[in-house]
């Protein structure tokens, strides 16, 4: 009898070996490699990918986009927009703020005034938010599962001001760039989480945790790509999103936005790097093919038509741009500044350096911090900065106007994306950004988390995102 | 200078010489044995680098021979040979490199792309052809070579192993920095050991504890030297602006990999020690020279303190003569030439004081003289009027004895006026002669000054020469004097004043308190006097008048000094003369200086 | 069916607007070639010759990029557009097919001289239908229902169909082979409802109970009638098995109610309970991951096994013993879950079926018809995320 029994064990083992139905309490425990000093969905911060994830514990959209690209409810029940796509209305669901107040529509529409200014928010009654656009947003829904657009409750003024959220954490404990502690909220609208709460450890170098395999009492922790090889080949339980992250250079001064100080780099010189760089090096070799090499800023898998951008290796063209240049202005080293944190960025920034040298264009990469702020950017002195940007939605218009947003470039570029209403206008938009060499994709990456075994229901979207609503930890009593 | 200090310095100076003479031996035998040590340590310490060098070079041989011939590494190339992508090794150097303890590790395809770079991850294919394209055998031992990084050229100890798999070499280029060996080493204090690396391309640079700036001319110029003509060479150096921070540096060139110098051993010997010792020796002859000097001085000093006395006495009584005290004696003692001297200058003083008692002799006879001569001169006058009288009369009596009566009574009366004249002469003689003693009381200067220009304004509004008085009269306390004679004193200078300016003039009273005296002064503006006048004013009988007995300046004098004050003159030629009377203030009957304070 | 469902998907179109776009359904490839050709050649002036020319970047396998191709090429030959070679033409078109993570994007670059546009067209892609045989009997997997909102158990007789969702109750009626909407009946409660929020659902006779954590229902279907108030009252499990469920999580307490009533047992997620021969056994998916047996009493367990899904009912059958239990698989929600039968023999569990794939978590199996001999389950898809209804009947394959 017990043989008979052996392939149904068979399965299971293969299958984790666990039940699937959702059980209650227990704390996750999750190891970030990245510090995030403020949890604030519209703060300024070197880790914006790390900090919305922590944010969409805590803090809840009007709408939500799950796993699978679909818009769903999350603090609005129902929208509808008029014809022109300018106005929408968004219906508001019963929910409380963490401090016990209850979501009214006012406090919704200044949370997201401040999100964005451009629009005019308003609230005609408790339960209805209406948003006014300049312009048309095709996909006013999608941009508002974005976690930027958030809704929080200001509690005090200045900075002395906490902020209240929705969501189905509440933040207990923040150490910044240390620790977090979300405890659950019992009341949330969408029913109680499963786990008691999430601590979260930030700034943890998983590599010694990984090679002493001293992981056990942790239920999650991000994954550097270079690990990933490592940990497979040791069977460890992986999620690896797609490669939606971009990884591009992004000159901070041009001919038409210049900033005293420093030149901008020719326009011919950036075109030369761009095609100086051996993309496919990068991706399959130094990132172990995890990334795939961008030649657009929307990844293919979410367009289709990122092919259509030229991403190949041109190192006769590339020289001869150079040599093109040179002739008419003086042809500097480009001072690249990579994420000092980010031993990816380092590793990149220095095989495009070398690549570069290959088309007589030198590039002396060296390491800053708070790269990815775009304050910290204006006063950089380095020519070009070697960004990573998380892609924040699965909408491309609406990932496109993020993508922008972030490399901070091209401001005045984000209301005809959110007004393209068919693939090729968002192709063409996306041409225009690419069209000055401004921006030189070089890789997208995907998000690596390792999970415990004893982790269930942990969900990485496509994006990257997590999604953890129905997440639960076993060996909670 | 006097003859003193020459002695002592000529004590001083024989002293330093001889001790200057000495630290210079002793300086000069310590230079020649700190060099000798210097070149011992130097040598010893470049044994000790040879040896670590060489014991570096083989540990770097043993952890890349064991890389090679490892397992793994055996499975990895039998991968490669077998079409395995390179991708999938670009980490195993780092790995390796990790576990031997290795800064450089490249997995080298055969076609010297790189499949894994350690230290350059980075450089995944890029080609290094550098061991290919040289002719003859692989190097079996480690050797010298810049590896390129990220960070640029860094000086390095490789060694480069082929690893066979199926027919094909690929090889393992291992090693480390340099600058490890440095730190190995431990040099005695005040040596220490630094590399220059000079790379193919680009500047050198230095690597461990250097001290000394390159970029100065001298190292340069040595390094150039040291590495074109592949031999040892030394300079010594300044290290900054302190007599202390010199040291010799020594310049050995490192083989490398090929026949370029790729490094240049610098092994600095501070001579701090030694420039240290040369100080001490010159402070110690210092101070020694300085103690010298000083017991010279001592014992010179008392030297010619013997022998200068009596000089010194000679001088000091030549100094008393000429300040006017003739009473001095020089003692004579000894028989030598100061004694001589001595008896040579009491002599001369003798002789001094006789012809200065024969010069006031003569004085007093010129004063007599003038004396007579004023005299007679004043008393001749009033006789001649006087013989011309009685002459008159006796002619009268014998021609005209009707008219007698008559001239008699003109003539008596003449010489009545005559004799009284005569009297009054006579009169002022003995007034000079038989100054009364002051009756001191509290007199008002101010009140005087008032009093004595009303008595005088008759004369000062007398046509032409009209005479303008002006009064500055100060704050004065009451003086301590003889009201009569104080008058006097003033009314004398007023009329002194007055003659002085016969067309008219400003006649100024000025009183006021200087520190202990109350001051009266009178200018005038008259016609002024001569610094010669000036001197003998106040001169018994002296006088610039046409009439005056040149008394009434020497009364005056007399009547100030009586009354404990002072009295001066000042004038310019045409400008006008002014006195200045100083009076010691009334305090109670006593005189008594007059303070501020009270 | 389906198209019913489309219907009521439609019927929140408005609310939802992105449903319709995202939900389309894969047209026939000439359809498709079609209308790519109509846009290519209102972007491009419809000229009279074109050269054509195809690039295939996506996954798809040789056969399929001919027949694309053919359809395109047919599509141009329809319009009465000429397919020439390149130096006749008068546009040139290069289709690519491409791909994203949802389907087929077709591309065209159209080029007139010095100018050139894009055509995009993006195609869902149709979805895979999986099989599955087993040894001893087959699972036959009935669709029902599929629909947006979660669906916490349901009711299905010939005329009526009852959907019990989180805050309403939904009753639909046949017509012509359709569901048609009814009427839906609102279940208000106080409280939020806990995550994996679950339900019961009973119809005896045109008379309704309703079960969810906290709260009970009971209602009419004619005429359409439901009252809730809030209530522990213990659930139905299985036939001859009820017991009280935690009102403010997603587990029975333990304590069990009805016949057995006052014996006590660990926590648990589903039950089962069913007669062998003399024997009365029942079957808990417990809590803590472990499947305990127990027969004739609640005392103490008869077995204990590991590796269970937590989700179980019991089904009647004509095979084996006459009484398998139907267990989800152990794997958690995100990834596709499986149902498999399982027999009890003595005190050992014989697989008795293949496990039937399922492409999304299966969320509920409850017991149902007269006799058990249906399990009605619960599934919500990874792929659209909708919640679909089924029943599983046991087939002997002999």
């Amino acid at each position: 009898m017990k043989r008979l029994l052996l392939p149904l064990f068979a399965i299971s083992s293969l299958l984790l070996v666990a039940e699937s139905r959702p059980r209650y309490g227990g704390t996750v425990k999750v190891l970030l490699h990245d510090r995030v000093t403020s949890i604030d969905p519209l703060g300024e911060e070197d880790r914006p990918a790390t900090r919305d994830r922590l944010a969409a514990l805590v803090f809840e959209t009007l709408t939500s986009m799950d796993a699978q690209g679909r818009v769903r409810p999350g603090l609005a029940s129902s929208w509808r927009s008029d014809p022109a796509k300018k106005t929408w209305q968004f219906r508001l669901r019963l929910a409380n703020f963490h401090d016990g107040s209850l979501v009214t529509a006012a406090e919704v529409a200044a949370s997201l005034a401040r999100s964005n200014p451009a629009w005019k928010f308003s609230a005609p009654d408790r339960q209805t938010v209406t948003i006014d656009a300049p312009s048309p947003v095709q996909h006013m829904p999608e941009m508002l599962a974005v976690t930027r657009y958030s809704i929080a409750k200001r509690l005090g003024e200045g900075n002395s001001a906490v902020l209240a959220g929705t969501g189905p954490y509440k933040l207990t404990q923040w150490q910044p760039g240390e620790r977090a502690l979300l405890s659950v909220n019992e009341d949330y609208w969408g029913g109680r989480a499963f786990p008691d709460a999430v601590e979260i450890q930030m700034g943890v170098s998983l590599r010694e945790q990984l090679l002493d395999r001293q992981l056990g009492p942790y239920s999650a922790a991000e994954v550097g790509l270079d690990q990933l090889r490592a940990l497979e080949q040791t069977n460890q339980n992986l999620s690896v999103s797609r490669p939606a992250e971009l990884l591009a250079l992004a000159f901070l001064q041009s001919e038409s936005a210049p900033r005293p100080g420093r030149k901008p780099v020719d326009a011919r010189v950036r075109e030369a790097l761009g095609l100086a760089i051996n993309r496919g090096a990068i991706s399959n070799v130094l990132l172990q093919r995890r990334a795939t090499p961008a030649s657009g800023l929307l990844p293919q898998w979410l367009t289709g038509y990122e092919f259509l951008f030229p991403g190949s290796l041109e190192l006769a063209r590339a020289r001869e741009l150079r040599a093109d240049a040179a002739a008419y202005v003086v042809v500097t080293p480009i001072m690249l500044a990579y994420d000092a944190a980010d031993p990816l960025s380092k590793l990149v920034a220095e095989r495009i350096a070398l690549d570069a040298r290959e088309a007589g264009i030198v590039v002396q990469p060296y390491a800053e911090s708070h790269i990815n702020s775009k304050g910290a950017r204006s006063s950089m002195n380095a020519d070009a900065v070697l960004l990573r940007i998380p892609l924040p939605s699965l909408d491309p218009s609406v990932g496109l106007a993020s993508l922008s947003d972030g490399l901070g470039l091209f401001p005045e570029s984000v209301p005809a994306i959110l007004a393209a209403g068919r693939p090729e206008d968002l192709l063409d938009a996306e041409r225009k950004l690419l069209a000055d060499h401004r921006v030189v994709p070089v890789a997208h990456l995907p998000q690596a988390i390792w999970l415990n075994s004893n982790v269930h229901n942990w969900q990485q979207q496509m994006t990257g995102a997590w999604q953890l609503d129905q997440l639960w930890v076993e060996g909670a009593r | 200078m006097a003859l003193k200090t020459k002695l002592l310095l000529l004590v001083t100076l024989s002293i330093t010489a001889s001790v200057g003479a000495v630290a210079w031996l002793i300086e000069t035998r310590a230079h020649e044995a700190f060099r000798r040590v210097e070149e011992d340590r130097t040598a010893t310490l470049v044994n000790q680098f040879r040896r670590e060098f060489e014991h570096e070079g083989e540990e770097i041989t043993r952890g890349v021979e064991s890389i090679a011939a490892s397992d793994q590494m055996l499975r990895t190339t039998s991968e490669l040979s077998n079409g395995a992508e390179y991708a999938n090794y670009v980490n195993e150097a780092g790995t390796y490199a990790a576990a031997q303890r290795l800064d450089f590790l490249d997995l080298v395809a055969p076609d010297g792309a790189i499949i894994s770079s350690a230290h350059w991850p980075a450089r995944f294919g890029y080609k290094q052809r550098w061991f290919l394209d040289r002719p003859g055998p692989l190097p079996e031992r480690a050797f010298l070579k810049h590896v390129e990084t990220p960070q640029g050229s860094v000086l390095a100890m490789l060694c480069l192993r082929p690893v066979r798999a199926h027919g094909l070499n690929y090889y393992l280029i291992g090693g480390r920095k340099l600058d490890a060996i440095l730190q190995v080493l431990s040099p005695p204090q005040g040596l220490h050991v630094s590399i220059f690396s000079s790379p193919e391309q680009g500047a050198g640079e230095v690597l461990g504890p250097a001290k000394e700036d390159i970029s100065s001319p001298r190292i340069g110029v040595l390094i150039q030297k040291v590495l074109a003509d592949r031999n040892e060479a030394s300079t010594t150096v300044d290290l900054g602006p302190g007599l202390t921070q010199e040291e010799i540096l020594h310049a050995i060139p490192l083989p490398g990999y090929s026949d370029r110098v790729p490094a240049v051993l610098l092994v600095g010997n501070s001579l701090e020690q030694e420039l240290l010792l040369e100080k001490h020796i010159r402070n110690i002859s210092l101070v020694i020279a300085g103690v010298a000097v000083f017991i010279g001085v001592i014992v010179s000093g008392a030297v010619t303190a013997r022998v200068s006395r009596p000089i010194r006495k000679l001088a000091e009584a030549a100094t008393e003569i000429g300040q006017g005290n003739w009473d001095v004696h020089v003692e004579t003692s000894g028989k030598d030439e100061i004694g001589k001297l001595a008896v040579a200058f009491n002599q001369m003083t003798q002789e001094l004081i006789g012809q200065r008692e024969r010069l006031v002799q003569s004085e007093r006879v010129a004063a007599w003289r003038e004396l007579a001569r004023r005299l007679a001169h004043e008393l001749k006058n009033p006789l001649f009027p006087l013989q011309i009288t009685v002459e008159n009369l006796l002619r009268a009596r014998e021609n005209t004895p009707e008219q007698f009566d008559e001239v008699f009574r003109e003539s008596t009366s003449t010489l009545l006026a005559e004799i009284a004249n005569l009297k009054t002469i006579i009169g002022r003689f003995s007034d000079f002669s038989k100054m009364p003693a002051p009756q001191i009381q509290a007199v008002d200067l101010n009140d005087m000054v008032r009093s004595v220009t009303q008595l005088f304004q008759g004369q000062f509004n007398r046509d032409p020469g009209k005479i303008c008085t002006e009064l500055q009269l100060g704050d004065v306390p009451p003086v301590s004097g003889d009201p009569v004679l104080l008058r006097r004193v003033v009314e004398n200078l007023v009329l002194n004043a007055v003659d002085a300016m016969p067309k008219g003039g400003t006649l100024t009273f000025r009183t006021e308190m200087n520190e202990k005296f109350a001051v009266f002064e009178l200018s005038d503006t008259g016609a002024g006097l001569t610094p010669e006048e000036c001197d003998r004013l106040f001169t018994p009988y002296y006088t610039t008048k046409q009439h005056g007995t040149g008394l009434g300046l020497a009364i005056v004098q007399s009547v100030v000094s009586d009354h404990h004050g002072r009295i001066s003159v000042s004038s310019k030629k045409d400008q006008g003369t002014t006195f200045r009377v100083e009076l010691p203030v009334y305090s109670g009957g006593a005189t008594v200086e007059f303070t501020s304070a009270s | 069916m389906l198209k019913t469902a489309l219907y009521r998907c439609c019927a929140i179109v408005l609310l939802l607007p992105v449903c319709a776009v995202s939900q389309q359904e894969p047209q026939p490839l000439p359809v498709m070639a079609n209308d790519f050709v109509q846009q290519i050649l209102s972007r491009s002036g419809s000229p009279s010759a074109v050269a054509v020319t195809f690039q295939n970047i996506a996954s798809i396998s040789q056969e399929a990029q001919e027949a694309a191709q053919n359809a395109i090429l047919n599509a141009f030959r329809a319009a009465n557009i000429r397919v020439v070679k390149p130096e006749q033409a008068i546009a040139e078109v290069q289709i690519a097919f491409s791909e994203d993570w949802q389907g087929s994007v077709w591309i065209a670059t159209v080029q007139q001289g010095s100018s050139s546009q894009q055509v995009i067209r993006k195609m869902p892609r149709p979805q895979r239908i999986s099989s599955s045989h087993a040894p001893t009997l087959t699972l036959r997997k009935v669709p029902v229902w599929q629909q947006e909102t979660q669906i916490l158990d349901f009711y299905a007789d010939n005329q009526n169909l009852l959907v019990l969702e989180p805050s309403q109750l939904a009753l639909y009626a046949s017509d012509s082979g359709q569901w048609r909407p009814r009427q839906t009946l609102a279940i208000p409660h106080q409280h939020p409802w806990p995550r994996d929020l679950r339900g019961r659902l009973e119809v005896h006779g045109g008379h309704i109970d309703a079960f969810l954590p906290g709260t009970r229902c009971t209602g009419a279907l004619s005429p359409p009638a439901l009252d809730c108030r809030a209530s522990d009252d213990p659930w139905p499990v299985d036939s001859g098995l009820v017991a009280f469920f935690s009102p403010r999580r997603n587990f029975f307490t333990g304590l069990i109610a009805g016949q057995g009533a006052g014996a006590s047992v660990s926590p648990f997620f589903s039950g089962a309970a069913w007669q062998n021969g003399d024997q009365r056994m029942w079957l808990f998916t417990g809590t803590d991951g472990r499947a305990r047996l127990f027969q004739n009493d609640l005392g103490s367990p008869a077995a204990i096994y590991s590796g269970w899904g937590s989700t179980m009912a019991a089904v009647h059958s004509t095979c084996g013993s006459g009484w398998q239990l139907l267990v989800s698989s152990p794997a958690d929600n995100t990834r596709v879950d499986s149902v498999q039968a399982v027999e009890i023999a003595g005190r050992d569990a014989q697989p008795m079926s293949a496990p039937v794939e399922f492409p999304g978590a299966v969320e509920a199996l409850w017991t149902a018809g007269n006799y058990s001999q249906v399990v009605n389950g619960v599934v919500q898809s990874q792929a659209t995320g909708k919640y679909e209804a089924f029943t599983l009947t046991a087939i002997c394959n002999q």
